[in-house]
């Protein structure tokens, strides 16, 4: 099966990987989740009206589905048949999601936590983006995080009873390796998207100097989505802009690459991580959990490896050890 | 020679499998463009089916004809991960690391937001963004009797004002929180948490359905912003809202209590080289208690 392992592998290292890169991702996705759930007041969901959980899916969303499935895939469809939950009851379900992610964070009980706080992160969320009518980018890939926690290899979790980070597996692979197909296949599909909904010129459509003239100009008002000043400045360039729209469009379009041709990960994952931030700063999206993971698929097994042997630290035996096979 | 026998007919049996499951992905895929073309031409009406998107058949197409093309070469790949789903005795990670691409690989295709997976960003571009600070003035641009022009200038931003280049007429939209003291003072829809709340709360101009739905969140979300926090963490380092919305210091509000009524303006500035001064401003909804 050399075709699927050189699919899985990244850097050109053999197979294993550091269980370091496991309890990274561990650590990211329940820190994100600790994060996000002690940010946002999901309570709020209490004072929504019925019938904004029962309507159509918005246009621009371009769903086939007049009904979002995550009105089944978050469980918010038993609404249909029991009252919504109160303010209260909300935000002790968020305090359990805290809860769970505080002790997955600590190693106890981890996989436990993961699914406790990926179940009902799904269902609060679900709410929110029904009531929201928006796809938010940011709380998927959280609930992405969490599930692919929750399915970890049995041993890749770093418990309050075991740590050996540098301990090498082939079973380590996976959880890298799904996030890295997740994050791949969503960049590209956005790049599809902006063929198909736009045109094969979509980046001389785009017209993000016109945007960002605009985002500064509404900023007069206090009541407009925020915007960097200064980045929106540089932006205002037509050339800078178009270029930059370019890098978006090609750049995405290329991010399965880096399933086939591993050293290119570091490249367009800082790439993307930059672009994350960028929109953030010119139009106001809270990319927060996207920039985490595209760093998450930083090579820290190679890392791990080279500062290990720069170090002579003891570990070293133990993971050359573990690599024979 | 019984396990010989058996283990390629168990390998064949999942590479038929995954085969058929693909195909199925690939049927659905065109066939939801394909109906919407046809929904489009009313030529058949699909009760659970949105608005027609006729011009993602050719993505469809694209994709449909490259699965007929690779066909084999999918089949074969199909078999060798079959192959090494079933090589050791049992491994759920294996199983696991094909599932998940799988159920990503669907939701994708058939543009299915799932809660963990959705089918990306649409596409976007802001070629027929209109001018914010326009050259005219609006019509009928005057202040309501009785009201103060200071109320209104608590909506402007002076720090963005050295940035603007161009000179003219700005408007827009503003929410005012109006509290049993008279006072009326700037907020925005930071406070519904929502990213669309003119849809959630029903805010249409002149017509607000849900009004009374909308103060009582904003009263909830209010007595949290007067003490810097939108929850647990203080709301300068939280994590960012999904639309984030300019930053109102709300901590000398009145209390949350005491709210009672908002209201939608539509205000209007003009912007010089030196300076800008509010000009006017028409009510678009009021709610009240």
């Amino acid at each position: 099966m050399n075709a699927l392992s050189g699919f899985i592998d990244f850097q050109g290292r053999p197979r294993p990987t550091a269980a370091l890169h496991c309890y990274l991702i561990q650590a990211v996705a329940f820190g994100l989740a600790i994060y996000l759930f002690s940010s946002w007041n999901l309570s709020s969901i209490a004072f929504i009206p019925d019938e904004a959980f029962s309507r159509l899916s918005r246009a621009k969303l371009h769903s086939y589905w007049k009904t979002p499935w995550f009105h089944y895939t978050t469980f918010q469809f038993i609404y249909d048949f029991v009252p919504r939950p109160s303010a209260t009851t909300i935000r002790n379900l968020q305090f359990v999601i805290i809860g769970s992610a505080f002790f997955g964070l600590l190693g106890i009980f981890p996989r436990i936590m993961a699914w406790v706080a990926f179940i009902l992160g799904a269902h609060l969320i679900g709410g929110f983006l029904q009531a929201s009518d928006t796809i938010d980018a940011s709380t998927t890939v959280i609930q992405f995080l969490l599930l692919v926690v929750a399915i970890f290899p049995r041993d890749a979790y770093y418990t309050i009873r075991r740590f050996r980070p540098l301990e090498l597996n082939d079973k380590y692979h996976g959880p890298y390796f799904l996030i890295l197909f997740f994050m791949m296949m969503y960049y590209c599909l956005s790049a599809i998207n902006k063929i198909v909904d736009i045109g094969p010129d979509w980046f001389l459509q785009a017209r993000l100097d016109l945007f960002s003239v605009h985002a500064i100009e509404r900023s007069l008002f206090v009541s407009t989505i925020s915007t960097s000043m200064w980045f929106s400045s540089i932006l205002s360039n037509y050339e800078l802009a178009t270029v930059s729209a370019f890098l978006v469009l090609v750049i995405e379009l290329m991010a399965p690459l880096a399933l086939f041709v591993p050293r290119l990960i570091p490249l367009f994952v800082l790439y993307f991580a930059s672009m994350h931030f960028s929109i953030y700063l010119s139009h106001g999206y809270g990319y927060w959990s996207n920039m985490c993971v595209d760093l998450l698929l930083l090579p820290y097994t190679s890392i791990a490896l080279w500062y290990a042997r720069r170090q002579n630290l003891r570990p070293l035996a133990e993971f050359e050890l573990a690599a024979k096979p | 020679m019984s396990n010989a026998t058996q283990r390629p007919t168990r390998q064949a049996w999942l590479a038929r499998l995954l085969f058929g499951w693909l195909s199925f992905v690939v049927f659905v895929a065109v066939a939801l463009p394909a109906l919407g073309t046809l929904q489009a031409l009313k030529l058949i009406r699909i009760s659970w089916m949105y608005s027609p998107l006729g011009h993602h058949l050719i993505a469809a197409g694209i994709l449909a004809t490259a699965f007929l093309v690779c066909s084999k070469a999918i089949y074969k790949q199909c078999e060798r991960l079959s192959d090494w789903l079933l090589e050791p005795a049992s491994d759920r990670n294996r199983w696991v690391l094909v599932i998940l691409p799988l159920i990503i690989i669907t939701s994708y295709a058939w543009q299915l937001h799932i809660g963990f997976a959705h089918r990306g960003a649409p596409g976007w571009t802001y070629a027929n963004i209109k001018d914010f600070v326009r050259a005219e003035a609006p019509a009928d641009v005057n202040f309501p009797k009785n009201m103060e022009r200071g109320a209104f200038a608590a909506a402007l931003r002076p720090e963005a004002f050295p940035y603007v280049k161009r000179t003219g007429y700005a408007s827009a939209e503003v929410m005012f929180l109006h509290f049993s003291d008279g006072t009326m003072r700037p907020a925005n829809f930071e406070l519904a948490m929502v990213s669309w709340p003119r849809s959630t709360f029903g805010l249409a101009k002149d017509n607000v359905r849900h009004g009374d739905k909308l103060i009582q969140l904003v009263r909830h979300n209010l007595a949290a912003r007067r003490e810097g926090r939108k929850f647990l963490l203080p709301e300068s380092i939280s994590y960012p809202s999904h639309l984030s919305y300019q930053r109102i210091d709300y901590s000398g509000y009145p209390s949350e209590d005491t709210l009672s009524g908002i209201s939608l303006w539509e205000v209007v500035a003009k912007v010089d080289t030196d300076k800008v001064d509010v000009v006017g401003a028409k009510l678009l909804s009021q709610v009240n208690q």
